[in-house]
């Protein structure tokens, strides 16, 4: 469920924690969420990232000395020539469901792909397929359900998508097998800072490497923005796209969890929307390597950036998939909070999110000056 | 399989001291680098050069010698030197024989250098701090041991009350530095900072016991290999790879982008095996025992040893005269450098050589040196032969 927004307000004291500077002016907030919005309202799963892909490659193909994709679907572009390599990373696909069968009466059967709490999926408006067919996750009216059944989630396999067909065969015909099934929320922004969408993970990460491959110019650097495929099935566009590119430090820009909500305290809120960007410190891939995170951190201290650690250790991005590439490459991730995300309707903080750029743009900065040398 | 007892001196002070060495070497996953820059003091006079790669992966190398016509002992094979070539022009290798039949190789010795450690994730506002673990801590010996930081600030893990002991978890314990606040806990750590189980060796005669023998034991096993191998400058025809991996207690990491550099003709890893823990039922699916020589790991969670690479081991102990142990690990089971050397670039063979330990993830992991010495024996009879 998401919560009323006016609840926000109830959290003020936590988006000052570190101090926060208002990073950005209003207009630049403004063109982050516009840029945001569109990404939002995008569709990928796993797979099938094209119109991501395409909406950025539009964006960008100005903006940068190369742009290209991979086999695999990874969008891979290129700003500088300097000499040494750096890979920023931002994931372009997103959690969703896929058809998986079909049940009497003309009923979509779904199957997840990545992540997703079968809590948040009963009753949900999704669009299935490249038609973006527009749909319900049917359940059992309340009148029919005993309390026990009410009380516990309904496993996704057991769930029907309905999408108007009275047939198996209209239905096969309208949503083939395999054909995606996303979330149905549009993009909003909930006031100044706080917006709401779907797919927030990793689509803030594409707005900001976005913005960070627009902006300043590194002549140091060889700077890759790499937009991957995949990341919820395994980290697997990484890893084509790490040993490709062969980079010299890599930085994964992500969302990530942040239970700073009522029923749950510190230290198991993982993150607090509004205090800044999340450096990892560890998860389940990956220990972060200790001078790139280091250097993040004075850079963070020194320019009065707000930052915070992710006091959460398991899970993983594609840093994990990234340092292992060829020979190594020393990789950090750093993400902005993200409340529900891998549900319908995520909320991040703009500030968060012009502030993780900042931070990135400092530390390409550090490197482009040969301030920080690995 | 068998039981007789090696033929190793009773006493080899040298060996207790590098393990003492090492074992007190801070370097959890992730943060090896003093516990590299320890090993590279030890191993550098045994090799040619030693580097870290980007990771922080410490490869030691030793290259053959020169032929030299006065003492040609031991040697099987009198083909020209050492001249490595080209990968393209490689051929493929001889998985039939790990040992290359017709010339020299480069084989890779892994042993994973970290421990396991305490993350710390947050400072609470009375100064305790919440943690995670970093690889495999049992968390049944864990409450009131003492741990240190890498300054040596330590503290002892505190249990909340009320915690029964089937529901011990690493969220119900902090470690308390005994200050008064958190202002005080600032200034001795930081959120980020890694704890390590204090670092004591229990001499036990032939068997020693301390925290993260797991794998130190393994890395003090290559250092001996290393001696051995200059002991007899012109015995080895291989250019030796000595590469002590990061991160390898949580999982096969370091050790693939280390393998993908150095393109090895064979990959051993040198690593620990659960042994039974004395009258205890002991390590599940496994009868591995202590003091009854090095294991040859034939299965675990994500690797199966291919039949050349096992073969050649079990004929290298032979040839040694040093008794072995084979195992085979329940689905889910361990995991060491091996699965990740094998499938770097266009694969290597590779095998796992292991040390029989009792109480792992304990703070007090017991290996026998004995069995040190008898894999010792093998892994270099393997290389010089």
């Amino acid at each position: 469920m998401v919560r009323d927004v006016g609840d926000l307000g109830d959290l003020g004291d936590l988006r000052d924690i570190g101090g926060l500077a208002v990073p950005g002016d209003p207009p630049a907030l403004d063109d982050l969420a516009a840029l945001l919005e569109e990404l939002s309202n995008a569709c990928g799963l796993p797979g099938d990232e094209r119109e991501v892909r395409d909406l950025l490659h539009r964006v960008l193909e100005p903006h940068v000395d190369e742009i290209r994709t991979d086999p695999i679907g990874n969008l891979l572009c290129r700003r500088g020539g300097g000499p040494v390599r750096v890979m920023l990373d931002a994931h372009m696909d997103e959690v969703g469901l896929m058809v998986a069968g079909y049940a009497d009466g003309g009923l979509l059967r779904v199957r997840e792909c990545g992540a997703i709490d079968p809590r948040v999926l009963a009753g949900r408006s999704v669009l299935v397929g490249r038609d973006r067919v527009p749909g319900v996750i049917g359940l059992r009216p309340v009148h029919f359900t005993d309390p026990a059944e009410r009380d516990r989630a309904t496993p996704v396999k057991d769930l029907l998508v309905d999408i108007g067909a009275r047939t198996g065969e209209e239905a096969a015909a309208a949503a083939p097998l395999g054909s995606p099934v996303y979330f149905s929320t549009r993009f909003e922004r909930l006031s100044d800072r706080v917006v709401k969408g779907k797919a927030l993970d990793d689509r803030i990460g594409c707005a900001a490497l976005a913005r960070l491959l627009t902006a300043a110019d590194y002549p140091g650097l060889t700077l890759y923005g790499a937009f991957t495929v995949q990341e919820e099935a395994g980290l697997r566009g990484a890893q084509v796209a790490a040993y490709n590119l062969d980079p010299h430090v890599a930085l994964a820009l992500e969302a990530t969890s942040c239970a700073d909500v009522p029923g749950v305290t510190p230290p198991d809120t993982a993150t607090h929307l509004g205090a800044g960007p999340a450096i990892t410190l560890m998860d389940g891939t990956i220990v972060t390597h200790q001078r790139v995170r280091d250097r993040l951190v004075a850079l963070a201290e020194e320019h009065g950036v707000p930052y915070q650690f992710r006091r959460l250790t398991t899970a993983g991005t594609d840093s994990g998939a990234i340092f292992l590439a060829r020979t190594g490459v020393p990789a950090c991730t750093v993400a902005a909070p993200c409340r529900y995300i891998h549900g319908p309707a995520a909320l991040a903080d703009l500030h968060d999110i012009a502030a993780l750029v900042r931070l990135v743009d400092l530390f390409l900065d550090s490197l482009d000056r040969g301030e920080f040398s690995l | 399989m068998s039981a007789k007892p090696t033929a190793t001196p009773a006493q080899d002070p040298a060996l207790k001291d590098v393990l003492a060495a090492l074992v007190r070497a801070y370097g959890p996953s992730g943060r090896e680098a003093d516990a590299a820059a320890v090993i590279a003091g030890l191993i550098g006079p045994y090799v040619d050069e030693t580097r870290a790669d980007a990771l922080g992966n410490l490869i030691a190398t030793r290259s053959p010698r020169p032929p030299d016509p006065g003492d040609r002992e031991g040697l099987v094979d009198r083909k020209a030197p050492a001249d490595r070539k080209a990968p393209a022009d490689r051929k493929a290798p001889e998985p039939t024989d790990g040992r290359g039949p017709d010339g020299p190789q480069r084989i890779m010795l892994a042993a994973h250098m970290d421990t396991p450690g305490l993350l710390v994730t947050d400072i609470t506002k009375e100064g305790l701090l919440r943690w995670s673990p970093v690889g495999t801590l049992r968390v049944t010996h864990l409450p009131g041991r003492v741990v240190t930081n890498r300054q040596g600030v330590s503290g002892v893990i505190g249990l909340q009350d009320d915690v029964e002991p089937k529901d011990l978890a690493p969220g119900k314990m902090v470690i308390d530095l005994g200050v008064a606040g958190a202002e005080e806990a600032r200034a001795r750590t930081a959120i980020g900072d890694f704890f390590v189980l204090r670092p004591e060796l229990a001499d036990l005669g032939d068997r020693i016991a301390g925290p993260g023998l797991d794998n130190r034991a393994g890395c003090a096993a290559l250092v001996e290999v290393a001696r051995r191998l200059a002991a007899r400058p012109d015995a080895c025809r291989h250019t030796v790879h000595f590469v002590f991996t990061v991160q390898g207690a949580i999982a096969p990491r370091g050790v693939r982008p280390a393998t993908f550099g150095l393109e090895p003709d064979l990959a051993l890893a040198v690593d620990v095996s659960a042994a039974r823990s004395g009258a205890a039922s002991g390590a599940k699916g496994s009868d591995i025992q202590i003091g009854r020589g090095p294991v040859v790991r034939i299965k675990d969670a994500t690797y199966v040893a291919p039949a050349p690479v096992r073969e050649l081991l079990e004929r290298s102990a032979a040839e040694a005269g040093v008794p072995f142990q084979l195992e085979v690990l329940p689905p889910g089971a361990d995991h060491s450098d091996a699965a990740g050397a094998e499938l770097a670039r266009a694969g290597v063979p590779a095998g796992m050589v292991g040390l029989p330990a009792r109480h792992r993830g304990t703070p007090a992991e017991m290996v026998s040196l004995d069995d040190v010495r008898a894999l010792v024996d093998l892994v270099s009879g393997l290389l010089l032969s």
